[in-house]
């Protein structure tokens, strides 16, 4: 076999590993960031808002009792419409995150613990009620509820505290970049340049020995790479508002507004879906470029093929 | 080999290269860990004998490779039932009341447990503490810890020749009704103890089995006597008080009470431990029978809601001397000092001082042993007992003459729902 012809499958031969290499990495890189996006969006947020919503109805359903039953028209309007809508809320948003919580079976668990408690909790507070007009008793029970809800160890909120801990920590590796994505994304221009350059070249040796300016295959392989850059645009802008979304979410306040903390997570995540959507293209490119890289290099290897030896 | 051949090797190892990668990124995307399945586990054991429990939970998980996920909650009534009528109980709950348990066990809801523990005599447990709905019946539960409740708290310092005259009088009692949920149930542990001691084992065990009327004079006794005891102001402070928290004062340094009725468990939330003492309660209660050696008892009772192999490994394991040996050392030194019913737990391994023994000795010879009546009783008899004696409590000048109407009502119309059963023994 000629130099020539060895050298050229050889070349071939790397030109493809670098290819799946650099297509494999470029993937794992673009998947790992955009499939958060979906995670942060269909999950994260609405378990996040979920637990945080049934905090604020739980501290305002108080609120509002103790109000009532110290108040004057208990007789005409009972524990009152504020108060059974905060709690009809609070039972809605943990039914809703016992569903949806990404903190795993523990935290299920504990929002059922959490629904159980709740439940017992407003028991405890139709008691006030029913012996409003027994001043002690109706203190007394007022004094459990809110023990209930807020006794250092084993109550209510703490119970929802924690699980929203959980949950944070979930959002937390979502949307932090993290160690594997980094190393991935210092690959990805290595390994394509390294490609860019072994492409060049290729192009330079055939040029040389096949007296062709160019090879037209090689050439839109080459240009093909330069799909990447916006690729690593997207990913920098995904992460950008993956970092958004996680600093809405881990406000302290945002409970009192779950609408409107949604509404600014969706809009801030908007933009992502289709970006993560191109996640799908990268096969296909590395399918495409190793086809090119094949179509540029066989004809060539091709034409040594009935020399003698 | 001719370099065509060569050259569709290197294609194909490329491709095969490139398969694996993308194999391997699929399963690491998978992200979620295989559960290995374990057991859930629900017990009303919070803050520091949840942790002690905990801690012999992974005991068991590093010993016999089981993940045990571990709930403890005050609302372990609501929680439970609500599980259950979701179709999805805990593997294993521990539950206080045997009432609520037998209902269980009624409902045809718990395993058997007959090989977790051998039957007939002789064996660790007692029948008050492996109960069965009728005689010769399956156990359907076990009481891995216990708890000794005709008593009374004092700080040691204080000569025990001054605790009758500090009884007699009403304000120098620390107590607390408050508890989340089941506030009131130390009420209820006082008129139990009060009918215990004035009337004795037979009469306590009808009342507390359902055969006697709340409005018999024996029963009014005492609530009176409870009633009486008390000042407004004493009755008052006591309603609005935890009872996690009423014995404290037992030891600040200018004591605003120095007596306290309360369970065995509640040494461990003292701010000194080491200084509690106590005496049995039939010396200090008003117009009880100073010569009775019957003692309220309470206990923990283990039941099977899903009876699975690994779920019986956990009950054999609770119920086993060895595991409450581990589950005593484990909290030894530690405010929460668990008591076993299991005559096989040596006393040593009970408690570190005199007092923890005295306890472990009195639940294991006394030769009349009572459950807690409440808890015994069925769930909706229970919680009414807990709310009238909050309300008595809230008056003691008013007679509960009306308030014992409306319990023996309870009672009448639970006699004969067979879905509230009541317990057929509760004196061993």
């Amino acid at each position: 076999m000629s130099g020539t012809r060895a050298f050229l499958v050889r070349r071939l031969a790397a030109l493809l590993v670098v290819t799946a290499l650099a297509v494999s990495t470029l993937l794992a890189a673009y998947y790992g960031v955009s499939r958060n996006s979906a995670a942060v969006t269909d999950r994260s947020t609405p378990a996040i808002l979920q637990v945080a919503a049934a905090t604020e109805a739980l501290r305002g359903s108080y609120r509002e009792a103790e109000g009532s039953l110290n108040g004057s028209t208990t007789d005409v309007e009972g524990l009152g419409e504020n108060y059974r809508t905060r709690l009809s809320t609070a039972g809605q948003s943990l039914a809703q995150a016992v569903k949806s919580t990404t903190g795993g079976e523990p935290a299920r668990r504990s929002l059922l613990t959490v629904a159980g408690l709740v439940s017992s909790y407003s028991d405890i507070i139709e008691q006030a009620y029913v012996n409003r007009d027994n001043a002690n008793l109706r203190a007394a029970y007022l004094s459990y509820a809110r023990t209930m809800l807020e006794r250092s160890d084993g109550d209510i909120l703490g119970r929802l505290r924690a699980v929203q801990a959980r949950q944070l920590h979930v959002l937390e590796e979502q949307t932090s970049f993290g160690w594997l994505l980094s190393c991935a994304w210092l690959l990805v221009p290595v390994l394509f340049l390294t490609l860019a350059g072994l492409l060049g070249h290729t192009q330079y040796f055939l040029r040389h020995h096949f007296r062709r300016l160019v090879n037209p295959w090689l050439a839109t392989a080459t240009a093909l790479l330069v799909a990447v850059v916006p690729l690593a645009v997207f990913t920098y802008q995904t992460q950008d508002r993956l970092e958004s979304a996680r600093t809405t979410l881990s406000a302290d306040d945002i409970g009192s507004d779950s609408g409107g903390t949604a509404k600014e997570v969706a809009d801030t995540m908007r933009d992502t879906h289709w970006r993560a959507g191109a996640v799908g293209w990268i096969p296909v490119g590395g399918t495409a470029l190793a086809a090119l890289i094949v179509a540029g290099l066989q004809p060539r290897i091709d034409e040594y093929r009935f020399q003698p030896r | 080999m001719s370099a065509a051949t060569r050259s569709r090797q290197a294609t194909a190892a490329v491709l095969g290269l490139w398969l694996v990668v993308l194999c391997a990124l699929t399963a690491g995307d998978t992200g979620v860990r295989q559960s290995r399945g374990g057991v859930t586990v629900l017990a009303t054991w919070t803050g520091a004998e949840g942790r002690a429990f905990r801690e012999l939970l992974d005991a068991f998980t590093r010993d016999h490779g089981i993940h045990v996920d571990y709930q403890g909650t005050t609302a372990l009534r609501e929680v439970l039932s609500s599980e259950v009528d979701s179709g999805t109980p805990p593997d294993i709950a521990v539950l206080p009341s045997s009432g609520e348990l037998a209902a269980y066990a009624r409902q045809g809801l718990l395993a058997e447990l007959d090989g977790v523990v051998p039957a007939g005599r002789g064996t660790a447990y007692g029948g008050l503490w492996t109960p069965r709905l009728r005689a010769g019946g399956p156990v359907y539960g076990i009481a891995v810890k216990a708890d000794l409740k005709s008593i009374v708290w004092f700080d040691r310092h204080r000569p025990a020749s001054t605790l009758p005259a500090l009884a007699a009088d009403g304000r120098r009692w620390c107590v607390g009704m408050g508890g989340d949920a089941t506030s009131g149930w130390p009420g209820t542990d006082w008129i139990e103890d009060l009918l215990l001691q004035q009337q004795g084992r037979s009469v306590y065990q009808e009342w507390a089995t359902g055969g006697l009327p709340w409005t018999d004079p024996r029963v009014e006794r005492a609530w009176r006597s409870w009633g009486s005891l008390f000042g407004k102001d004493t009755a008052r402070a006591a309603l609005t008080t935890d009872f996690r928290t009423a014995g404290a004062g037992l030891f600040a340094p200018d004591p605003p009470c120095a007596l306290e009725h309360q369970g065995s468990f509640i040494r461990g939330g003292y701010p000194r431990p080491a200084d509690a003492d106590f005496v049995f309660s039939a010396g200090l209660l008003p117009r009880a029978d100073r010569r009775s050696t019957a003692r309220e008892v309470s206990g923990d009772f283990a039941a099977v809601f899903r009876d699975t192999p690994r779920a019986r490994e956990l009950m054999r394991y609770l119920a086993s001397a060895d595991a409450q040996r581990a589950w005593g050392r484990k909290t030894a030194g530690r405010s929460a000092h668990p008591f076993f019913a299991n005559r096989d737990v040596p006393l040593d391994a009970q408690g570190d001082d005199a007092v923890d023994r005295r306890i472990a000795t009195a639940l294991r010879d006394s030769a009349s042993l009572c459950l807690d009546a409440s808890d015994a009783m069925p769930t909706r008899m229970r919680l009414a007992f807990q709310r009238a004696a909050l309300t008595y409590l809230s008056d003691t000048t008013e007679r509960p003459d009306g308030l014992l109407r409306s319990l023996e009502k309870v009672r009448r119309r639970l006699r004969g729902d067979p879905d509230q059963p009541w317990l057929s023994t509760v004196c061993g």
